[in-house]
Protein backbone atom coordinates (compact mmCIF):
# COMPACT_ATOMS: atom_id res chain seq x y z
CA UNK A 1 0.00 0.00 0.00
CA UNK A 2 1.39 3.28 -1.31
CA UNK A 3 2.36 6.05 1.52
CA UNK A 4 0.04 8.78 0.93
CA UNK A 5 1.66 12.25 1.47
CA UNK A 6 -0.65 14.69 2.96
CA UNK A 7 1.42 17.70 3.12
CA UNK A 8 0.13 20.50 1.83
CA UNK A 9 0.75 21.32 -2.33
CA UNK A 10 0.21 24.81 -4.07
CA UNK A 11 -1.48 23.77 -7.32
CA UNK A 12 -1.32 26.07 -10.48
CA UNK A 13 -4.56 28.49 -10.11
CA UNK A 14 -5.96 26.80 -13.48
CA UNK A 15 -6.29 23.28 -11.45
CA UNK A 16 -9.76 22.87 -9.43
CA UNK A 17 -7.40 22.03 -6.46
CA UNK A 18 -10.51 21.53 -4.24
CA UNK A 19 -11.93 18.97 -6.41
CA UNK A 20 -8.39 16.85 -7.10
CA UNK A 21 -7.93 16.37 -3.03
CA UNK A 22 -11.68 15.63 -2.69
CA UNK A 23 -11.84 12.96 -4.95
CA UNK A 24 -8.33 11.63 -3.87
CA UNK A 25 -8.82 12.04 -0.63
CA UNK A 26 -5.71 14.48 -0.06
CA UNK A 27 -3.72 11.61 -1.52
CA UNK A 28 -0.95 13.65 -3.59
CA UNK A 29 1.16 10.38 -4.98
CA UNK A 30 -2.56 9.78 -6.41
CA UNK A 31 -3.01 13.24 -7.93
CA UNK A 32 0.42 12.74 -9.53
CA UNK A 33 -0.12 9.44 -10.84
CA UNK A 34 -3.79 10.63 -12.48
CA UNK A 35 -2.08 13.72 -14.00
CA UNK A 36 0.45 11.15 -15.91
CA UNK A 37 -1.92 8.56 -16.73
CA UNK A 38 -4.37 11.18 -18.39
CA UNK A 39 -1.30 13.17 -20.25
CA UNK A 40 -0.76 9.91 -21.51
CA UNK A 41 -4.46 8.66 -22.36
CA UNK A 42 -5.19 12.26 -23.92
CA UNK A 43 -2.22 11.87 -26.31
CA UNK A 44 -3.08 8.78 -27.29
CA UNK A 45 -6.85 9.44 -28.07
CA UNK A 46 -5.76 12.29 -30.02
CA UNK A 47 -3.21 10.42 -32.30
CA UNK A 48 -6.19 7.84 -32.81
CA UNK A 49 -8.67 10.30 -33.99
CA UNK A 50 -6.63 12.05 -36.47
CA UNK A 51 -7.50 9.71 -39.26
CA UNK A 52 -11.27 10.40 -38.75
CA UNK A 53 -10.72 14.38 -38.61
CA UNK A 54 -8.66 13.40 -42.20
CA UNK A 55 -11.57 11.57 -43.50
CA UNK A 56 -14.26 13.95 -41.99
CA UNK A 57 -16.00 11.23 -40.09
CA UNK A 58 -17.49 13.25 -37.65
CA UNK A 59 -19.47 10.19 -35.49
CA UNK A 60 -16.37 8.64 -34.69
CA UNK A 61 -14.49 11.85 -33.70
CA UNK A 62 -17.07 12.75 -31.42
CA UNK A 63 -16.74 9.12 -29.79
CA UNK A 64 -12.81 9.55 -29.41
CA UNK A 65 -13.40 12.90 -27.52
CA UNK A 66 -16.18 11.89 -25.63
CA UNK A 67 -13.53 9.04 -24.22
CA UNK A 68 -10.95 12.24 -23.51
CA UNK A 69 -13.40 14.41 -22.12
CA UNK A 70 -13.50 13.03 -18.62
CA UNK A 71 -9.78 13.15 -18.16
CA UNK A 72 -9.65 16.58 -18.10
CA UNK A 73 -12.37 16.21 -15.65
CA UNK A 74 -10.71 13.80 -13.48
CA UNK A 75 -7.53 16.59 -13.80
CA UNK A 76 -9.27 19.27 -12.13
CA UNK A 77 -8.80 21.00 -16.17
CA UNK A 78 -12.75 21.58 -16.26
CA UNK A 79 -12.19 24.27 -18.67
CA UNK A 80 -10.85 22.11 -21.45
CA UNK A 81 -13.24 19.29 -20.54
CA UNK A 82 -15.63 22.01 -22.33
CA UNK A 83 -13.57 22.34 -24.63
CA UNK A 84 -14.38 18.91 -25.90
CA UNK A 85 -18.01 18.80 -25.16
CA UNK A 86 -18.44 22.09 -27.43
CA UNK A 87 -16.46 20.17 -29.95
CA UNK A 88 -18.84 17.09 -29.42
CA UNK A 89 -21.80 19.12 -29.91
CA UNK A 90 -20.48 20.29 -33.35
CA UNK A 91 -20.00 17.25 -34.28
CA UNK A 92 -23.00 15.76 -33.70
CA UNK A 93 -24.45 18.66 -36.25
CA UNK A 94 -22.37 16.89 -39.36
CA UNK A 95 -20.56 19.55 -40.44
CA UNK A 96 -18.81 19.23 -43.56
CA UNK A 97 -15.30 17.90 -43.82
CA UNK A 98 -13.52 21.52 -44.06
CA UNK A 99 -15.47 22.71 -41.31
CA UNK A 100 -14.76 19.88 -39.51
CA UNK A 101 -11.14 19.88 -39.94
CA UNK A 102 -10.73 23.62 -38.92
CA UNK A 103 -12.43 22.99 -35.84
CA UNK A 104 -10.61 19.86 -35.02
CA UNK A 105 -7.16 21.37 -35.64
CA UNK A 106 -8.75 24.59 -33.36
CA UNK A 107 -9.31 21.69 -30.86
CA UNK A 108 -6.03 20.32 -30.88
CA UNK A 109 -3.85 23.45 -30.20
CA UNK A 110 -6.22 23.77 -26.90
CA UNK A 111 -5.74 20.40 -26.13
CA UNK A 112 -1.93 20.88 -26.53
CA UNK A 113 -2.03 23.74 -24.32
CA UNK A 114 -3.76 21.67 -21.42
CA UNK A 115 -1.46 18.78 -21.99
CA UNK A 116 1.63 20.81 -21.51
CA UNK A 117 -0.35 22.23 -18.56
CA UNK A 118 -0.68 18.68 -17.23
CA UNK A 119 2.88 17.84 -17.75
CA UNK A 120 4.48 20.87 -15.92
CA UNK A 121 2.03 20.34 -13.29
CA UNK A 122 3.13 16.62 -13.22
CA UNK A 123 6.57 17.68 -12.94
CA UNK A 124 6.14 20.43 -10.44
CA UNK A 125 4.27 17.26 -8.17
CA UNK A 126 6.60 14.85 -8.56
CA UNK A 127 9.08 16.95 -7.29
CA UNK A 128 7.24 18.25 -4.15
CA UNK A 129 6.72 14.69 -3.68
CA UNK A 130 10.31 13.64 -3.99
CA UNK B 1 -24.47 -3.36 4.48
CA UNK B 2 -22.67 -4.77 1.69
CA UNK B 3 -24.01 -3.85 -1.75
CA UNK B 4 -22.41 -6.22 -4.30
CA UNK B 5 -21.31 -3.96 -7.60
CA UNK B 6 -20.19 -4.03 -11.17
CA UNK B 7 -18.67 -0.82 -13.34
CA UNK B 8 -19.79 -1.21 -16.83
CA UNK B 9 -17.23 1.51 -18.34
CA UNK B 10 -14.93 1.83 -21.46
CA UNK B 11 -12.76 4.96 -20.19
CA UNK B 12 -9.79 2.96 -18.02
CA UNK B 13 -9.68 6.05 -15.63
CA UNK B 14 -12.83 6.59 -15.11
CA UNK B 15 -13.57 2.71 -14.06
CA UNK B 16 -10.28 3.24 -11.54
CA UNK B 17 -11.39 5.85 -10.00
CA UNK B 18 -14.75 4.61 -9.41
CA UNK B 19 -13.14 1.49 -8.04
CA UNK B 20 -11.37 3.35 -5.67
CA UNK B 21 -14.32 5.15 -4.59
CA UNK B 22 -16.15 2.23 -3.66
CA UNK B 23 -13.15 0.75 -1.73
CA UNK B 24 -13.28 4.23 -0.22
CA UNK B 25 -16.58 4.13 1.01
CA UNK B 26 -16.27 0.28 2.60
CA UNK B 27 -19.48 -0.28 1.29
CA UNK B 28 -19.45 -1.12 -2.07
CA UNK B 29 -17.47 -4.18 -3.34
CA UNK B 30 -16.73 -4.39 -6.79
CA UNK B 31 -17.02 -7.65 -8.37
CA UNK B 32 -15.94 -6.70 -11.80
CA UNK B 33 -15.91 -4.36 -14.16
CA UNK B 34 -16.65 -4.46 -17.74
CA UNK B 35 -15.49 -2.08 -20.60
CA UNK B 36 -18.46 -3.40 -22.58
CA UNK B 37 -22.21 -4.19 -22.26
CA UNK B 38 -22.19 -7.46 -24.36
CA UNK B 39 -19.55 -8.57 -21.66
CA UNK B 40 -21.68 -7.06 -18.75
CA UNK B 41 -24.75 -8.69 -19.86
CA UNK B 42 -23.47 -11.97 -20.20
CA UNK B 43 -22.12 -11.46 -16.41
CA UNK B 44 -25.84 -10.28 -15.17
CA UNK B 45 -27.38 -13.34 -17.35
CA UNK B 46 -25.85 -15.88 -14.36
CA UNK B 47 -25.07 -13.29 -11.33
CA UNK B 48 -26.91 -11.49 -9.12
CA UNK B 49 -25.82 -8.38 -8.07
CA UNK B 50 -27.12 -5.17 -6.15
CA UNK B 51 -26.11 -2.38 -8.12
CA UNK B 52 -24.66 -1.60 -11.46
CA UNK B 53 -22.55 1.50 -12.24
CA UNK B 54 -23.09 1.98 -15.90
CA UNK B 55 -21.80 4.53 -18.88
CA UNK B 56 -23.98 5.34 -21.34
CA UNK B 57 -21.42 5.53 -24.72
CA UNK B 58 -19.40 2.48 -25.21
CA UNK B 59 -17.98 0.77 -27.88
CA UNK B 60 -21.05 -1.76 -29.27
CA UNK B 61 -24.54 -1.32 -27.34
CA UNK B 62 -24.75 1.37 -24.98
CA UNK B 63 -25.92 1.27 -21.60
CA UNK B 64 -29.36 1.92 -22.16
CA UNK B 65 -29.25 -1.38 -24.60
CA UNK B 66 -27.89 -3.01 -21.60
CA UNK B 67 -31.00 -2.41 -19.63
CA UNK B 68 -33.08 -3.52 -22.21
CA UNK B 69 -31.22 -7.20 -22.16
CA UNK B 70 -31.62 -8.11 -18.61
CA UNK B 71 -34.48 -9.13 -16.97
CA UNK B 72 -33.24 -8.59 -13.39
CA UNK B 73 -33.60 -5.52 -11.65
CA UNK B 74 -30.77 -4.29 -9.70
CA UNK B 75 -30.51 -0.49 -8.74
CA UNK B 76 -28.22 1.52 -11.78
CA UNK B 77 -26.17 4.56 -11.11
CA UNK B 78 -25.20 6.17 -14.78
CA UNK B 79 -22.22 7.35 -15.39
CA UNK B 80 -21.67 9.43 -18.08
CA UNK B 81 -19.85 12.31 -19.21
CA UNK B 82 -22.83 13.82 -21.04
CA UNK B 83 -25.79 15.32 -19.44
CA UNK B 84 -28.08 15.07 -22.98
CA UNK B 85 -28.52 11.28 -21.37
CA UNK B 86 -30.19 12.10 -18.10
CA UNK B 87 -33.73 12.16 -19.17
CA UNK B 88 -33.99 8.81 -20.72
CA UNK B 89 -32.17 7.45 -17.94
CA UNK B 90 -34.90 8.64 -15.91
CA UNK B 91 -37.19 7.21 -17.68
CA UNK B 92 -35.39 4.18 -16.91
CA UNK B 93 -35.98 4.41 -13.13
CA UNK B 94 -32.28 4.63 -13.18
CA UNK B 95 -31.45 5.36 -9.41
CA UNK B 96 -29.28 8.51 -9.65
CA UNK B 97 -26.84 9.83 -12.60
CA UNK B 98 -23.49 10.89 -11.89
CA UNK B 99 -21.62 13.36 -14.56
CA UNK B 100 -18.46 13.04 -14.70
CA UNK B 101 -16.25 14.02 -13.21
CA UNK B 102 -17.87 13.46 -10.21
CA UNK B 103 -16.50 14.18 -6.11
CA UNK B 104 -16.75 11.19 -3.53
CA UNK B 105 -19.40 13.13 -2.23
CA UNK B 106 -21.63 13.38 -4.92
CA UNK B 107 -21.00 9.32 -5.28
CA UNK B 108 -21.74 8.64 -1.58
CA UNK B 109 -24.83 10.45 -2.23
CA UNK B 110 -25.63 8.16 -5.11
CA UNK B 111 -24.59 5.59 -3.12
CA UNK B 112 -26.89 6.31 0.10
CA UNK B 113 -29.80 6.68 -2.68
CA UNK B 114 -29.19 2.92 -3.39
CA UNK B 115 -28.89 1.85 0.41
CA UNK B 116 -32.22 3.84 1.30
CA UNK B 117 -34.08 2.75 -1.54
CA UNK B 118 -33.59 -0.81 -1.09
CA UNK B 119 -34.23 -0.45 2.22
CA UNK B 120 -37.59 0.65 1.70
CA UNK B 121 -38.03 -2.26 -0.77
CA UNK B 122 -37.31 -4.74 1.79
CA UNK B 123 -39.50 -3.09 4.47
CA UNK B 124 -42.43 -2.72 1.97
CA UNK B 125 -41.86 -6.31 0.31
CA UNK B 126 -41.84 -7.41 4.07
CA UNK B 127 -45.51 -6.39 4.51
CA UNK B 128 -46.99 -7.19 0.93
CA UNK B 129 -45.99 -10.98 0.60
CA UNK B 130 -48.70 -12.84 -0.46
CA UNK B 131 -49.26 -16.85 1.31
CA UNK B 132 -51.26 -19.46 0.23
CA UNK B 133 -53.50 -21.55 2.53
CA UNK B 134 -55.59 -24.74 2.38
CA UNK B 135 -58.77 -24.07 3.63
CA UNK B 136 -62.17 -25.83 3.22
CA UNK B 137 -60.78 -26.94 -0.44
CA UNK B 138 -60.01 -24.30 -1.63
CA UNK B 139 -56.02 -22.00 -1.73
CA UNK B 140 -56.13 -18.83 -0.09
CA UNK B 141 -54.74 -16.06 -0.55
CA UNK B 142 -53.19 -13.80 2.35
CA UNK B 143 -51.39 -10.70 2.78
CA UNK B 144 -48.94 -11.19 5.22
CA UNK B 145 -49.89 -8.08 6.76
CA UNK B 146 -53.47 -9.26 7.04
CA UNK B 147 -52.12 -12.09 9.44
CA UNK B 148 -52.61 -11.06 13.45
CA UNK B 149 -51.61 -14.71 14.22
CA UNK B 150 -51.34 -18.28 14.15
CA UNK B 151 -52.70 -20.98 16.63
CA UNK B 152 -51.97 -24.42 16.87
CA UNK B 153 -54.90 -26.78 16.93
CA UNK B 154 -53.32 -30.30 17.06
CA UNK B 155 -52.81 -31.50 13.24
CA UNK B 156 -54.49 -27.64 12.77
CA UNK B 157 -53.52 -24.21 12.84
CA UNK B 158 -56.30 -21.29 12.61
CA UNK B 159 -54.94 -18.02 10.88
CA UNK B 160 -56.63 -15.08 12.58
CA UNK B 161 -57.08 -11.94 10.25
CA UNK B 162 -58.65 -8.88 11.44
CA UNK B 163 -61.75 -10.03 10.12
CA UNK B 164 -61.90 -13.79 9.19
CA UNK B 165 -60.68 -17.12 10.96
CA UNK B 166 -59.25 -19.99 8.49
CA UNK B 167 -58.17 -23.32 9.91
CA UNK B 168 -55.56 -25.34 7.49
CA UNK B 169 -54.64 -28.53 7.68
CA UNK B 170 -50.74 -28.04 8.78
CA UNK B 171 -48.23 -27.49 12.05
CA UNK B 172 -46.53 -24.74 14.04
CA UNK B 173 -42.97 -26.83 12.90
CA UNK B 174 -43.96 -26.80 9.60
CA UNK B 175 -45.41 -23.43 9.03
CA UNK B 176 -41.98 -21.75 11.07
CA UNK B 177 -40.15 -22.65 8.17
CA UNK B 178 -41.96 -21.10 5.43
CA UNK B 179 -43.33 -18.05 7.11
CA UNK B 180 -41.05 -15.04 7.09
CA UNK B 181 -39.05 -14.69 10.67
CA UNK B 182 -38.56 -10.94 10.41
CA UNK B 183 -42.52 -10.89 10.53
CA UNK B 184 -43.30 -13.36 12.36
CA UNK B 185 -42.42 -14.97 15.63
CA UNK B 186 -43.17 -17.71 17.96
CA UNK B 187 -44.59 -16.60 21.16
CA UNK B 188 -45.89 -19.74 22.80
CA UNK B 189 -45.87 -23.30 21.76
CA UNK B 190 -49.03 -22.93 20.51
CA UNK B 191 -49.17 -19.16 19.16
CA UNK B 192 -47.06 -17.57 16.26
CA UNK B 193 -47.45 -13.69 15.82
CA UNK B 194 -47.19 -10.92 13.47
CA UNK B 195 -44.64 -8.74 15.37
CA UNK B 196 -45.78 -5.80 12.78
CA UNK B 197 -49.24 -6.08 14.54
CA UNK B 198 -48.08 -6.32 18.08
CA UNK B 199 -49.78 -3.64 20.21
CA UNK B 200 -48.05 -4.23 23.98
CA UNK B 201 -46.18 -6.63 25.26
CA UNK B 202 -46.56 -7.01 29.00
CA UNK B 203 -46.37 -9.86 31.92
CA UNK B 204 -46.62 -13.04 30.00
CA UNK B 205 -49.25 -11.79 27.55
CA UNK B 206 -48.92 -9.86 23.89
CA UNK B 207 -51.34 -7.39 22.53
CA UNK B 208 -52.79 -7.81 19.29
CA UNK B 209 -55.72 -5.83 17.53
CA UNK B 210 -57.67 -6.84 20.90
CA UNK B 211 -56.41 -10.26 21.00
CA UNK B 212 -54.05 -11.02 24.13
CA UNK B 213 -52.13 -13.97 23.43
CA UNK B 214 -49.61 -15.60 26.03
CA UNK B 215 -45.85 -15.43 25.78
CA UNK B 216 -44.06 -18.31 27.70
CA UNK B 217 -40.90 -17.79 29.31
CA UNK B 218 -39.14 -19.53 26.97
CA UNK B 219 -40.10 -17.27 24.36
CA UNK B 220 -39.92 -14.43 26.06
CA UNK B 221 -36.15 -13.39 25.12
CA UNK B 222 -36.81 -14.03 21.55
CA UNK B 223 -39.91 -11.73 21.37
CA UNK B 224 -37.49 -8.74 23.10
CA UNK B 225 -35.68 -9.42 19.83
CA UNK B 226 -37.92 -8.32 17.65
CA UNK B 227 -39.06 -5.42 19.21
CA UNK B 228 -36.66 -1.94 20.25
CA UNK B 229 -37.33 -0.60 23.02
CA UNK B 230 -36.43 3.07 23.29
CA UNK B 231 -35.26 4.22 26.81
Amino acid sequence: MPVMKTETFDFSAVFDSAYLLEVHDNDLNAIAEIFMTAHEQIINEIHLSKPFAERGDAESLRQRFHRIKPLWGFSGLHYWQQHVQVFEDFCCRKPDRENLKESYHRLIQQMEIGLNLLEMESNRLKNHLH
Amino acid sequence: MNIKAIIVEDQPMSAEILKKFCVRSGIVNVLHHFPDAVLAAEFLQQNVVDLVFLDVEMPGPSGFDLLDQINMQPQVIMTTAHTNHAFTAFEYNVCDYLKKPYTYQRFLDAVGKVITITANAKEKKKGEEDIFIKCNGQVIRLKTSEILYMESMGDYVRFVTKDKKYITHNSMKKLLSQIDPDIFCQVHRSYIVNMCKLNDFRDNNASIEGHLIPVSKANKAKVKKHIKVLQ
